[in-house]
């Protein structure tokens, strides 16, 4: 019974929580990354008469290279992330 | 702190004017004169061949003349440094072209002199500041970036904020929130800077010819709303009275035009001091 209980616990678990914990670690890092692509839009080669003064915030930022890679054009996501953009500027 | 902005078209006498008001400011209290074209004059104008940005003309009375591309090469050096503390060296070499670009980039050059403007009006170290301009497009930058940058700031902390939120709840643990802090303080810094260009005197300068009307007109057409205009300067004024003038100012000064250039603590400056007085009362 034991034993029930404890796979069971493990199953709601791997089922539900972490799957939650998983979306909303992925909906922290998509909403992380769409700060940074309003940080800095120059990277992408947008001008940006802002990015000046967004430089300063530069080094406060968390930074991932795959994130940069993107932002340089080296993968294409930037489309998915303006994608974001729709119905809210 | 109390601010003049003296703008006009290339040539009409902005450094006269703006050096003339100095003067008479500093009667009243301390004056820092700041030059924001490039190619800077104040020196010129009060015939000064000591080295240095800020110099000590008088006993209340301070030029500055920033060197923009050396401002421009530390302000982006400081961020460069910093990037390089924090981040990886794949990512340090990724973001530095960017930067090494940006340190160059005349594009950036009003926007240096903004923050050199922004910095003065925190600091507060003055009872008055006469900013001696260069183009009109400068103004009508200085007058719009408070707001525009603040919209952004506000953009960014509430995608911050979003952020910190969802961080909070998926339990991510990455320490202590930094950035939002830094992004609550520039959007205070840039809300005095607004409240204080604001308040600022808008003098414009022109003389009776048809090119100096025609961008007045544009001018203060683009400004409108944006910026008070305090008074007109009619500069160089001679003999005929010009004949288009419907500008609506609330007081137009005028200064007859002179056989030698008046510059400072020439006879000729009295003569322009005292018509500037109207502006003052």
């Amino acid at each position: 019974m034991e034993k029930i209980k404890e796979w069971l616990k493990g199953f709601l678990k791997g089922a539900f929580e972490d799957t939650l914990f998983e979306s909303l670690e992925k909906e922290a890092t998509e909403t992380q990354e769409m700060l940074l692509t309003l940080l800095f839009l120059n990277f992408a080669g947008l001008e940006n008469p802002f990015s000046f003064y967004l430089f300063e915030l530069l080094p406060y930022m968390e930074i991932n290279e795959h994130f940069l890679r993107r932002m340089l054009f080296k993968e294409e996501r930037l489309p998915v992330l303006f994608s974001r953009f729709e119905g809210w500027a | 702190m109390k601010i003049y902005l003296v703008g006009g078209k290339g040539g009409v006498g902005k450094t006269t004017i703006a050096g003339f008001l100095s003067i008479l400011l500093s009667e009243r209290g301390d004056v820092l004169l700041l030059s924001t074209d490039l190619a800077h004059s104040l020196k010129d104008f009060f015939s000064i061949k000591k080295k240095g940005k800020r110099i000590k003309i008088r006993p209340s009375l301070w030029i500055f003349e920033p060197d923009i591309e050396k401002a421009l090469k530390n302000y982006i050096g400081d961020i460069d440094k910093k990037v390089r503390e924090n981040f990886s060296p794949t990512i340090y070499e990724d973001i530095k072209p960017f930067l090494k670009f940006s340190s160059q980039d005349p594009a950036n050059y009003d926007l240096v002199l903004f923050n050199i403007l922004s910095n003065e009006i925190i600091r507060e170290e003055h009872d008055f500041m006469v900013v001696d301009t260069a183009a009109t497009a400068q103004i009508l930058k200085f007058a719009t970036l408070p707001d525009r940058l603040l919209r952004w700031y506000d953009l960014l902390i509430k995608w911050r904020k979003k952020y910190v939120a969802m961080r909070e709840m998926a339990k991510l643990n990455v320490g202590e929130e930094k950035f939002l802090p830094i992004l609550l303080r520039k959007k205070e810094k840039m809300e005095k800077v607004k409240k204080e260009l604001a308040q600022a005197d808008f003098i414009w300068v022109l003389e009776p010819a048809r090119l100096a009307f025609d961008e007045t007109e544009k001018a203060l057409k683009n400004l409108k709303g944006k910026i008070k205009l305090s008074a007109l300067v009619m500069n160089k004024v001679s003999g005929k009275k010009p004949s288009v003038f419907d500008f609506p100012s609330p007081s137009l000064i005028e200064i007859p035009l002179f056989e030698s250039e008046p510059l400072a603590g020439s006879p000729e400056g009295e003569k322009i001091s005292a018509e500037l007085k109207k502006i003052l009362t």
